[in-house]
């Protein structure tokens, strides 16, 4: 064992060890520790908001002369309006230029990216084969599951014909699909938590405790 | 089966942070398959020219997405470094500055050329309106995180947009994310792109590998541990292998045990 004897090291152990308190139960330490979080990301957050501004906005400004920047600025400082009474339709003008923006600009890459790229990407021969011609069996039984799944998903999706019949055996393989894919996330979600409590238990075991 | 019904929480706790942390102790040294979404990435920077290529390294991750993202991230920069490949680091997520000193405090003690063979442009706000601003002029970013001129550091010598790099990969772990990036740069400008995500998005970035829309994908703290066995440098990764296997086989072991106490004392009633 070799413990740390640098200040830090025992600020993040302590913090981790507080804010891990909780599993047992609510207490005072654990509060002071999610106060101390919530407070420094809140000033962590409003340092860099405030050096953006600074950064892109206020030095270009004044050092290049780029004045079409005091139109961004300007529209920044409209969105404070709504605090003042009478005035708070002056904040509509910057959020109207935000969702215009945004919407404009990931409308149509939306719908490329996620709809016409992907739905290319399922238009599939269902058999592969490697570069030397032979039949490659892994990707052509993956190359039949992405495509007769997606038949199967979309059959579960199809409300104007009645789900009777062979509609109804495709639909409900659809739907156990869809739950397998569930299933896969849900697990996805465990292995991840999983990962960052083992990075927070290899900072106390190696940083602080230098065991590992 | 009562008392296995209604076991304290508290214990589940115990044993599982007893079997995560034991083999952080004492690895056990569990095999490890790499997937091959890890080895395009791999493919691809091994076919880097270092005399003339670029990277673009997208840090957007901070501290509480760091376990499964970081050791991806070190594990990049020492394949990177290894080859002798410059990168410039940019970030659209605020944490991301800092994620991205932390390795290059690392290399700067092993004598590397902040400027020259990497540097930090620090953040950009705007979320993916920033990506397709970055994309289209990566000058747009007047200066780096230490006051530098952007158009004058030595490794941004003949970069003008996001095709000029040689490869772009992004640490992803939200909002903007990998997606923003095909959104505004892949589809649009054919830029060449993978992603390091976090184990939580791997199930929504699959399908982008599999249309070639990503060309190579590290898949949380397992894609870090395949890419450190790729080249030959372990790491973080690899170490919390072990630890991972072990608690998912805990926490399988949980669910038998929970559904048989259920549907036993269920046959009993």
């Amino acid at each position: 064992m070799n413990i740390s004897m640098d200040i830090w090291t025992w600020v993040m152990a302590l913090c981790i060890l507080s804010i891990m308190s909780f599993l047992y139960k609510e207490n005072p330490v654990y509060r002071l520790a999610e106060h101390v979080f919530v407070g420094c990301t809140a000033g962590h957050f409003l340092g860099v908001a405030v050096g953006n501004i600074h950064r892109f906005g206020w030095v270009p400004l004044n050092t290049k002369g780029d004045y079409h920047l005091i139109i961004p600025l300007l529209l920044g400082v409209m969105l404070y309006a709504r605090f003042i009474k009478g005035y708070a339709w002056v904040s509509r003008w910057p959020i109207a230029y935000i969702v215009g923006n945004g919407v404009g600009l990931s409308l149509y890459s939306n719908l490329w990216t996620s709809g016409f790229q992907q739905a290319r990407a399922t238009m599939i021969n269902i058999l592969a084969k490697r570069p030397d011609g032979t039949i490659w069996l892994g990707r052509s039984l993956n190359n039949t599951i992405i495509v007769l799944g997606l038949m199967a998903i979309l059959a579960y999706f199809i409300f104007s014909i009645p789900q009777r019949g062979p509609v109804r055996r495709v639909s409900q393989a659809g739907r156990w699909l869809m739950m397998i894919t569930f299933g896969v996330s849900f697990g996805n979600v465990v292995a991840g938590r999983l990962n960052l409590l083992i990075a927070q238990l290899s900072n106390l075991l190696g940083k602080w405790l230098g065991v590992i | 089966m009562n008392k296995l019904l209604n076991v304290d929480r508290r214990i589940i706790y115990v044993i599982l942070v007893i079997a995560l942390a034991f083999p952080l102790i004492r690895p056990l040294g569990i095999p490890l398959l790499v997937n091959d979404s890890t080895t395009a990435v791999h493919a691809i920077i091994e076919g880097l020219d270092p005399a003339t290529d670029v990277v673009l390294l997208s840090f957007d991750y901070g501290p509480s997405s760091a376990g499964d993202i970081h050791p991806q991230a070190t594990a990049i920069v020492n394949h990177l470094t290894k080859r002798g490949i410059k990168w410039v680091g940019v970030a659209f997520w605020a944490d991301g500055p800092m994620m991205a000193d932390l390795l290059i405090a690392d290399l700067e003690a092993q004598g590397g050329k902040y400027g020259t063979d990497f540097v930090n442009l620090g953040f950009m706000t705007g979320g993916e309106n920033a990506i397709r601003s970055f994309a289209v002029d990566a000058l747009v970013i007047p200066t780096d995180i230490r006051g530098n001129k952007t158009a004058d550091l030595p490794v941004m010598q003949g970069i003008k947009d996001m095709n000029d790099f040689g490869f772009v990969f992004e640490f992803a772990s939200g909002t903007p994310g990998y997606e923003a990036f095909i959104r505004q740069a892949v589809d649009p400008m054919g830029v060449k792109f993978a992603a390091g995500v976090v184990t939580v998005s791997v199930t929504g970035a699959m399908p982008f590998y599999n249309s070639g829309q990503l060309k190579g994908l590290l898949q949380g703290l397992r894609g870090a541990a395949e890419y450190e066995l790729l080249i030959g440098i372990p790491g973080d990764g690899a170490a919390a292998m072990d630890a991972s296997s072990l608690g998912h086989l805990v926490i399988v072991g949980f669910i038998l045990v929970g559904n048989f106490a259920y549907f036993f004392s269920k046959k009993k009633k």
